[in-house]
């Protein structure tokens, strides 16, 4: 979820607008005393707002609908992010959402005014350098900022990262008029990518979510970016004892290991048998706590044996991590 | 720094032909308190906004699960990570998944 404070019903008070990957837009309305309760927004219709596939919490499945399409057509394109500005110039906000999927950009006029939203429900596509967008690597979320303070608004938006391990930073200037943006192509602010591993963090590689502010306050735009590290620690270097050691480990985690498998192997044809004499859910529901409270000790044995031998072995063997942080890069 | 492709090629703002690279200077971490910012989190997602209203701008951060926390900027830096509240107390929550 990216996030953007933005009055959006001009009260007065900055709201907080977002998506998630429910698919839909949610909005926690600001007051004098803070944030309400979040609710997911709507439409002119009073459907929710949102690009095609969703997650529909009245049966719990995932579902696609085309009523938002600009063709019509359902597709698996889902919105997990939105920021809202006034596209037209008309006083009230209009709403851009970011697909996960392909990193497509939508925008869903409002047609209602500045204190009252109504949202068509109709998606039309954001065009950059006159190609509809898009972005292989998947869209994070993005972010309205005056970059070269030319005194419109243009866009910065980040991505999950590709199949070629790149993520990006990547910028759309607005060389529209006021009331007709027209986004160029997409230039690229940074990229990132996680090829060899550092032996500590050195910076995001994966799933960049940028937020453009001047951090530092030196007149220009910093970027603050959250996302992944992948790395691995320094391996020491190892004496004969210890390669002994290492190699006595590794054969100890792999039996380990099986009668980690072998147990819940156990367990689980144990359940199924016991499960099928059931008839109602409640009787299966009572079968799992007796059996799982059967094997739950052994269960938990085996797999802290295992643990606690990988966690000896990766002092000699460091393993890869992924680690979430924020980062501030300062603009040069 | 093989490792981390910092291609950091911005172009130059319109109207200069792009020919002008813009670099980033190497990222540094953001520590909240005595923690790295957003090392709980799931897919942290940052936006600065003034939370508790006295001037200055802090860090929001949204992420994967939904539930949303900010630390607090001053002239020291930023604070330790705590949840954001609703009106009623309980902590915003977005419901993500």
């Amino acid at each position: 979820m990216g996030s953007q404070f933005v009055d959006l019903n001009a009260d007065g008070h900055l709201d907080y607008l977002t998506a998630t990957f429910d698919g839909s837009p949610h909005v926690s309305w600001g007051s004098e005393a803070g944030f309400a309760e979040p609710e997911r927004l709507l439409d002119s219709a009073g459907e929710s707002v949102l690009v095609s596939y969703y997650y529909d919490f009245d049966i719990n499945e995932h579902l696609t609908t085309g009523r938002s399409m600009p063709d019509g057509k359902p597709a698996n394109l889902r919105g997990i992010s939105a920021t809202a500005m006034d596209w037209d110039s008309d006083g009230d906000l209009d709403l851009l959402q970011g697909t996960y999927e392909k990193g497509h950009l939508y925008l869903q006029m409002n047609e209602g005014s500045p204190s009252e939203p109504r949202f068509t429900g109709k998606n039309v596509r954001v065009m950059a350098g006159g190609a509809p967008l898009e972005n292989k690597a998947k869209m994070t979320a993005p972010r309205l900022v005056d970059w070269d303070a030319d005194g419109d608004l243009d866009l910065v938006y980040g991505t999950f990262g590709g199949s070629d391990g790149t993520a990006g930073i990547y910028l759309l200037v607005n060389e529209g008029k006021d009331g007709a943006p027209s986004f160029a192509a997409p230039r690229t602010l940074l990229q990132v990518r996680g090829g060899d591993l550092p032996t500590s963090p050195t910076g995001p590689v994966e799933g960049v979510y940028p937020e453009v502010m001047d951090w530092d306050n030196d007149g220009d735009l910093d970027l603050i970016v959250g996302g992944y590290s992948r790395w691995r620690a320094e391996a020491p270097t190892l004496d004969d004892a210890q390669v002994a050691e290492l190699a006595r480990l590794r054969v100890e985690h792999e039996a380990a290991s099986s009668a980690s498998d072998a147990l819940s192997t156990a367990f689980n044809e144990k359940f199924n048998a016991e499960e099928e004499k059931a008839k109602t859910e409640e009787q299966k529901e009572a079968v799992f706590d007796r059996v799982y409270g059967e094997f739950k000790d052994r269960l938990d044995a085996a797999r802290n044996a295992c643990n606690k031998l990988q966690r000896k072995i990766d002092e000699f063997e460091p393993p890869t991590k992924r680690t979430p942080a924020v980062w501030f890069f300062e603009r040069n | 720094m093989t490792h981390l492709l910092l291609a950091l090629a911005a172009l130059a703002p319109s109207g200069n032909a792009g020919d002008e690279i813009i670099l980033f200077k190497a990222p540094v971490q953001l520590m909240a308190g005595d923690a790295e910012l957003g090392r709980r989190k799931m897919y942290p997602s940052p936006a600065s906004f003034d939370v508790d209203g006295d001037g200055i701008k802090d860090l929001v951060l949204g992420g994967l699960s939904g539930r949303v926390t900010w630390s607090r900027r001053t002239a020291d830096g930023l604070g330790p990570e705590k949840p954001m509240e609703r009106t009623d107390g309980k902590q915003l929550d977005f419901n993500n998944w």
